[in-house]
């Protein structure tokens, strides 16, 4: 397993899919945080404190107006902030490897990756109603040897990330006999 | 027997907002927007970096680039005015 700051491509590598998580990550953060945004205009009509304080002259008006647009661009750049978190952290498919690229947070990534022959088990995971009206779910995938263990939360369309994967590690293994690895090589690489 | 709950929606909660509101000082306006100007500044060079550095010229996130510099500009724009309205 190699780490580095960023994507290590080998000569000749293509990429054949970069997976992200599904929008509804977004999307979720997103209807929280406009809650938020709402919260105290609501508070200012539900409470009754537009009777007490109507903002009824230009002045009072405007230094509401000045005060919500900080509070909003306060929660703008932090959705910003978390939506980057989520968008950056991916696994990339290659023909002969994969990728995965953690962001933890801004200052915590991480890049590990492997060599497709090595996959050992894929494991898809499409759990509760709404992940399989969205069409997303969890993939595991386990390598021999090293005993690596990846899992992707919230994938789009994980079936066909893992049909790809398998065609590639079918792939992989064809082109290693053809380029005449010995079956013993073979048999520690796949175990 | 008067109770004085400092509840939303009481007169005392709600007076000591009024009673605030005319003494806010227009300085106070302009430096909370440089203030701001400073942290927005400095997230979107953070913002900025990851997504040129690590995105490799992802639309979406190009998208999103243009998006955010737009709409903060446009809020520090709301802001200035609002400040320079009260001034």
């Amino acid at each position: 397993m190699h780490n580095s700051a960023r994507l290590p491509l080998e000569e000749g590598e293509k990429i054949l899919l970069t997976c992200r998580k599904h929008w509804i990550t977004y999307t979720l953060r997103a209807f929280v945080l406009f809650i938020i945004f709402l919260l105290p205009y609501v508070a200012y009509k539900l409470l009754g404190i537009d009777q007490a304080l109507p903002l009824a002259d230009d002045t009072s008006y405007q230094l509401a107006v000045f005060f919500y647009a900080t509070y909003f661009l306060f929660l703008w750049a932090y959705f910003f902030i978390v939506w980057t978190n989520i968008y950056l952290d991916a696994w990339i498919i290659t023909d002969r490897r994969m990728i995965d690229v953690e962001q933890q947070s801004l200052f915590h990534r991480s890049v590990s990756d492997f060599r497709i022959e090595k996959i050992e088990n894929v494991t898809v995971r499409e759990m509760g109603f709404i992940a399989n009206m969205f069409g997303y779910g969890s993939l595991q995938v386990e390598t021999a040897g090293e005993r690596i263990e990846l899992s992707f939360d919230y994938l789009p369309h994980p079936y066909k990330v893992r049909d790809v994967i398998n065609d590639c590690h079918s792939k992989c293994l064809a082109r290693m006999e053809k380029n005449g690895v010995s079956e013993a090589v073979k048999d520690i690489i796949t175990e | 027997m008067d109770y004085d709950l400092s509840l939303p929606g009481s007169n005392s909660f709600t007076d000591t907002f009024a009673s605030i509101i005319p003494n806010v000082s227009s300085n106070i306006l302009w430096i909370i927007l440089g203030l701001m100007t400073v942290v927005l500044g400095f997230t979107t060079l953070v913002l900025y970096y990851h997504w040129l550095r690590y995105a490799f010229g992802n639309k979406m996130v190009i998208f999103a680039g243009v998006l955010y510099t737009l709409v903060t500009v446009a809020g520090l724009m709301v802001m200035a005015s609002a400040a320079g309205y009260y001034a």
